[in-house]
């Protein structure tokens, strides 16, 4: 009786930690498979919290105006928290400039739908946060970076314009930071 | 020799208690207001280490919470993921061997149990750190929920329970945050939350062995709902045009909406299969009880799905909606007290009293404030906490059958 109890616990408690590597074998996965993705950011009003100190982080692609994008983007309905696919196409200069978004779709867009917007789109899943007329905010759980006590200000006030995400987006979608890049250059804790 | 008083009590208490001039609870209260019931003494003893205990794995763990938090950039991610993994395991391992294999301290067992819960989910955000996983994510609430809560049926620890349901709740709010919800769809959302977290609380009442389980429930759903339904009784929640029409996320067709229907109809459930339970006089007290959670149910969706519609009244002396809140705060307030008085739950009782006292004495402030003098309103307050208080104070000891007072306060004494 008491083995079993003892099992039971046991199996329990490696639950847990089997819950915790299934988070980060998640995240893994997609920093291992993504496409890497530049995106242009504006870090915001960082915040001190039980969760840590970190800085918000906006993006280029975080508000869209659904007019600019490509014809076959969706029209209204949309509303928040309705799943959205945003197309990103890299920039003319190539894959290391900040890719935009192109269009914005309902749906999980196939391989050969992407390629009709640009040879090297791809797309990344998001959240609509609001919308007001033809513009609609997305979320993609990319907009936390987290920072040692007390290094969230100076580097949004250091930031500038030149503060850019390297992002790795996996085929389906979901999208992971690698790293900061300041001016083109990976801010490390030892660099800071 | 002479008999000692104390001797002699449980002998008469006894004689009393045959010849019916008191019942079994006034015996037990008589015997105990004089330490003579057996183990009493060493329950309040008991009762004591387990909330120092407990404390101090709240304090350890809030500990370790920040200390990941601070995210000291001298301590390498992958030491700091080695270390949280560790703590987990050390604290469910000594907190097991502590509790059930040597069972030497089980009440500080217990604690170390409750502080492995709580460092998962202290890793659950370390690693959410380290991944920069966006810091309002609901889902790492959620997943702590879904790691603590079958641990706390196994082991039947209220504690973990009430961990987890606090973790729920947070992540809806972070959900409804996302979401951008406005503040009447939220609180709708919260009544809902607070009406189901109630009927699984009755539900769990209804087996011995859930019914360790069941205070967490009863209780965080009751203060949800009164809470809920005390900020809607202010008239300037429904004064204020919140500029939101009833549609997209939170019309009844979204997919927010079909989540909260789902939780609306496990509430409606619950609540059925604790009055098919429910046998004898308490058979009467749960069919009135279950028409209250479904009238709630009704008034719930009617604020989270169009709330900000409501919200567009009159500027009248007081908007109809909130009259329609204050009537629900009183009748809940009421039923609760009535409920516990006839079920023998001074628990019930008391949240009862204390959300009815607060409740009148914000509306006396509320609406004689506007009308009568300053000096005379607060002489006013004055005389209503002196004599209200004295009065709700007397009600409440009348209500609540004397056997069960010494016993309403503790965490095990709602039953």
């Amino acid at each position: 009786m008491r083995r079993s109890f003892r099992a039971r616990f046991a199996a329990l408690v490696g639950w847990q930690l089997l819950l915790l590597l299934g988070l980060m074998a998640s995240r893994w996965a997609i920093l291992a498979q993504g496409t890497t993705v530049l995106l242009s950011t504006v870090p915001v009003d960082p915040r001190e919290l039980f969760r840590g100190e970190y800085v918000a982080l906006r993006y280029g692609i975080s508000s869209l105006d659904v007019d600019r994008l490509a014809p076959r983007a969706i029209r209204p309905p949309l509303d928040t928290g309705d799943v959205v696919y945003v197309v990103l196409a890299p920039a003319d200069g190539g894959a290391r400039l900040p890719w935009h978004a192109v269009a914005l779709l309902d749906r999980e867009p196939a391989e050969e739908d992407l390629v009709r917007y640009d040879p090297g789109a791809l797309f990344i899943r998001g959240k609509v946060t609001w919308r007001w007329k033809n513009t609609v905010e997305v979320q993609y759980g990319i907009e936390s970076y987290f920072v040692p006590e007390g290094e969230g200000l100076p580097l949004e006030r250091a930031a500038g314009t030149g503060l850019t995400v390297e992002v790795k987006v996996d085929p389906h979608g979901r999208a992971a930071i690698h790293r900061l890049l300041l001016n083109g250059k990976p801010i490390t804790r030892s660099a800071r | 020799m002479a008999e000692t008083f104390q001797e002699q009590l449980p002998r008469e208490v006894a004689a009393w208690q045959e010849e019916r001039l008191i019942s079994e609870g006034q015996a037990r209260a008589l015997l105990a207001r004089y330490g003579l019931v057996e183990g009493e003494l060493e329950a309040r003893r008991s009762g004591l280490v387990t909330a120092l205990a407990f404390l101090g794995a709240l304090l350890v763990g809030i500990g370790v919470i920040t200390f990941l938090a601070a995210n000291w950039a001298f301590v390498p991610g992958w030491s700091k993921l080695l270390l949280i993994f560790a703590a987990v395991i050390l604290a469910y391992g000594t907190g097991y061997w502590m509790r059930y294999e040597r069972e030497w301290s089980p009440r500080v067992g217990n604690a170390l149990i409750f502080l492995g819960a709580l460092l998962f989910g202290a890793a659950i955000f370390l690693i959410a750190q380290g991944f920069h996983i966006r810091a309002d994510e609901a889902t790492l609430l959620y997943l702590w929920v879904l790691g603590v809560l079958p641990m706390a049926y196994l082991l039947g620890a209220p504690s973990m329970v009430a961990l987890a349901v606090v973790a729920f709740a947070i992540g809806l709010g972070w959900e409804l945050d996302d979401l951008g919800a406005w503040f009447l769809p939220a609180l709708g959302r919260f009544l809902m939350l607070g009406i189901l977290l109630y009927a699984l609380g009755e539900l769990h009442r209804q087996s011995e062995r859930g019914r360790a389980l069941q205070p967490p429930y009863t209780m965080l759903g009751l203060f949800l709902v009164l809470g809920v339904l005390y900020v809607l009784s202010f008239s300037w929640v429904w004064e204020e045009g919140w500029g939101q029409s009833a549609h997209g996320a939170f019309s009844f067709a979204s997919p927010f909406g079909r989540r909260l229907g789902a939780l609306a109809l496990a509430a409606l459930l619950f609540n059925g299969l604790h009055w098919l339970r429910a046998r004898g006089a308490a058979a009467g007290a749960t069919a009135w009880e279950s028409l209250g959670v479904f009238l709630l149910l009704g008034a719930a969706w009617v604020v989270a799905a169009a709330g900000p519609s409501l919200a567009r009244a009159p500027g009248s002396f007081y908007p109809p909606a909130a009259i329609v809140a204050n009537l629900l705060l009183f009748a809940v307030t009421m039923g609760l007290i009535a409920l516990g008085a006839l079920e023998h739950r001074p628990a019930l009782v008391n949240t009862g009293i204390l959300f009815f006292g607060a409740h009148l004495f914000t509306r006396y402030f509320d609406i004689f404030g506007r009308l009568l003098h300053t000096s005379v309103v607060f002489i006013g307050a004055g005389l209503l906490l002196l004599f209200g208080g004295m009065a709700l104070e007397r009600a409440r000891r009348r209500l609540i059958d004397p056997a069960e007072a010494p016993f309403a306060a503790t965490e095990g004494g709602e039953r």
